[in-house]
């Protein structure tokens, strides 16, 4: 039996990732690239992702390996739907169990090459660690400097008083 | 500026969001050497940050088109030691900024930012959640404030004051309507008589309802034409005549996500056809002979749930194969539903001798409810 085709990615910084052609292709944009040029032992660059957080993006597309693919941006419904589904699996919360710094540049990178799932998975997790909190505590969370003024936030604060509980 | 436009053609290769420019293109020089010209790559503030350029217009998919936005530079952070010393959730250990000082989640190009801010909306209390973001700064109230596409949830859990405001942000983008079953905070019959009037608007529609009056008398009356999802949940306690829906008219066309339980709806004007979701229970007067009329007219459908349904208590399931039931002398139709992946047909349903679904897998691979090569019989006795 011959062994599954390969294609090595090469990070920001040089490193090399040889990995199976099924695995990389969860990223569109290999899958494209691999499509318009065919295949080769040439390394594809990836200059927008460095090494730590490509491994982690090949594990979450390694575990993913036999998945249907997300439909293509050609039904508008299919991207509606994802939108409404906020839930995650076991595995993928585990995943992305990661500290700030990775889990935003797992966001990044998955936008760049494309995985729309794991783009998702990001997006529902910093969502999900939004969710409850109060403004202050999601500026804190995220390090957000409160740039209003007082007056400014006094004022929004009282435009919005009926949108809070009582 | 911040603005929607309409709908508009989407390339087959997706650009990633905050990218504007071509995927990077591969050309051979001599000797086949392949170089990759990755100078078009512009992902996210950092990069563009580096190469001192302004952040470009850019052109992103959304829920129903193309959308421009040219953001000013993430307002100016200044960094305060102070603030780094609490801490929420798991992920915040290394929650502080980046060298630039900028926090890790404004690295993120805008319209990421706004689809994590999509993902919260539809969290529970979508407006009061909405409000708290405008609160958090300038630039994501700038981003709340202007995308009426973030304010498409009008839930019964928000009081009504909300339910009008987000009525009054998302202007005409399409909106997911949303009763539910415990913990509504409007009145079935204000919250109807508040939503009646953007019916046109009304892309999906998932209400449960004990007392479905003033729902009634909204779907008795009016057509939804841009309704994709319907699921009516009522309950047992039912003792109401039968339901007519969308007018007494035919579903609309691009309804696929079709869901009734308990409610006795009439079936037969709806012409449903193309569903790619299906799930109806215990209703007491739709005919089998329309249930497999959808069936057959629904190739795409992908989950399908009939249960205790008064008109299949006379089929059944049993492990025939058709060959032997032609043999028999006895005719079959079949039903081909090749994007299968959930059926269920139970209880009740136990002699059939009429119709054959048959399921395998479809293009996108097979599934644990319906694995590949199952075949389902169904026939009258």
């Amino acid at each position: 039996m011959s062994a599954a085709p390969q294609v090595t990615l090469e990070s920001s910084d040089g490193e090399k990732f040889k990995v199976d052609k099924e695995v990389a292709e969860r990223s569109v944009l290999i899958k494209n690239m691999i499509e318009d040029v065919g295949e080769s032992d040439n390394p594809i660059p990836l200059p927008n992702v460095n090494a730590s957080v490509l491994k982690k993006v090949l594990e979450y597309c390694e575990h993913h390996r036999g998945d249907p693919l997300p439909a293509a941006d050609a039904d508008p419904s299919n991207d509606d739907n994802r939108k409404r589904a906020t839930e995650i699996s076991d595995w993928d919360q585990k995943f992305i169990q990661v500290d700030q710094e990775m889990l935003f540049e797992i966001i990044l990178a998955a936008n760049y090459m494309d995985i729309k799932p794991l783009l998702d998975v990001g997006c529902k997790t910093v969502a999900n660690m939004i969710k409850g909190k109060t403004p202050e505590e999601i500026r804190k969370l995220f390090n957000i400097v409160n740039d209003f003024t007082p007056e400014e936030e006094a004022q929004i604060k009282k435009e919005n008083e009926w949108a809070e509980d009582r | 500026t911040f603005k929607e436009r309409g709908p508009r053609s989407v390339s087959r290769k997706r650009k990633p969001y905050g990218q504007n420019l071509p995927i990077a293109k591969r050309t051979a020089r001599g000797g086949g050497e392949a170089v990759y010209l990755s100078d078009s790559w512009t992902v996210g503030l950092r990069t563009m940050e580096r190469l001192r350029v302004s952040p470009p217009t850019v052109h992103y998919c959304s829920t129903r088109g193309v959308f421009d936005t040219q953001f000013p530079l993430t307002p100016s952070v200044n960094f305060s030691p102070e603030e780094t010393g609490d801490s929420f959730g798991a992920t915040e250990a290394s929650s502080r900024p980046d060298r630039s000082g900028r926090p890790w989640i404004h690295l993120l190009p805008h319209e990421l930012l706004l689809l994590i801010f999509q993902f919260y909306a539809g969290m529970h209390t979508p407006v009061r959640n909405l409000v708290r973001l405008k609160l958090v700064c300038k630039l994501w109230q700038h981003i709340v404030e202007g995308t009426p596409s973030l304010w498409c949830w009008i839930s019964a859990k928000e009081a009504l004051p909300r339910v009008r405001k987000a009525l009054a942000m998302a202007k005409d983008v399409p909106l997911e309507i949303r009763y539910p079953e415990k913990g509504a905070k409007t009145k079935q019959e204000n919250f109807f008589a508040e939503i009646r009037g953007s019916i046109t608007h009304w892309r999906s529609f998932v209400v449960s309802t004990g007392n479905t009056d003033s729902v009634v008398a909204v779907l008795r009356s009016a057509v939804a034409p841009n309704i994709e999802t319907f699921h009516l949940y009522g309950s047992y306690r039912w003792n109401r005549g039968p339901v007519t829906l969308f007018g007494g008219e035919a579903a609309p066309r691009v309804l696929t996500d079709f869901a009734v339980h308990y409610i006795p709806v009439i079936m037969e004007p709806l012409q449903l056809s193309g569903l790619r979701s299906l799930d109806l229970r215990e209703l007491p007067i739709i005919s089998a002979e329309e249930v497999l009329r959808i069936l057959s007219v629904s190739p795409a459908l992908e989950h399908c749930c009939l249960q205790s349904l008064e008109c299949l208590k006379d089929f059944a399931l049993p492990g025939h194969k058709q060959e032997s039931l032609t043999r028999h002398g006895i005719k079959t139709s079949t039903i081909q539903l090749s994007h299968l992946r959930s059926l269920t047909l139970e209880p009740g349903i136990r002699a059939p001798y009429h119709s054959h679904i048959s399921s395998h897998p479809g293009p996108g691979g097979s599934d644990k409810q319906c694995p590949g090569n199952r075949h389902y019989l169904i026939r009258r006795q």
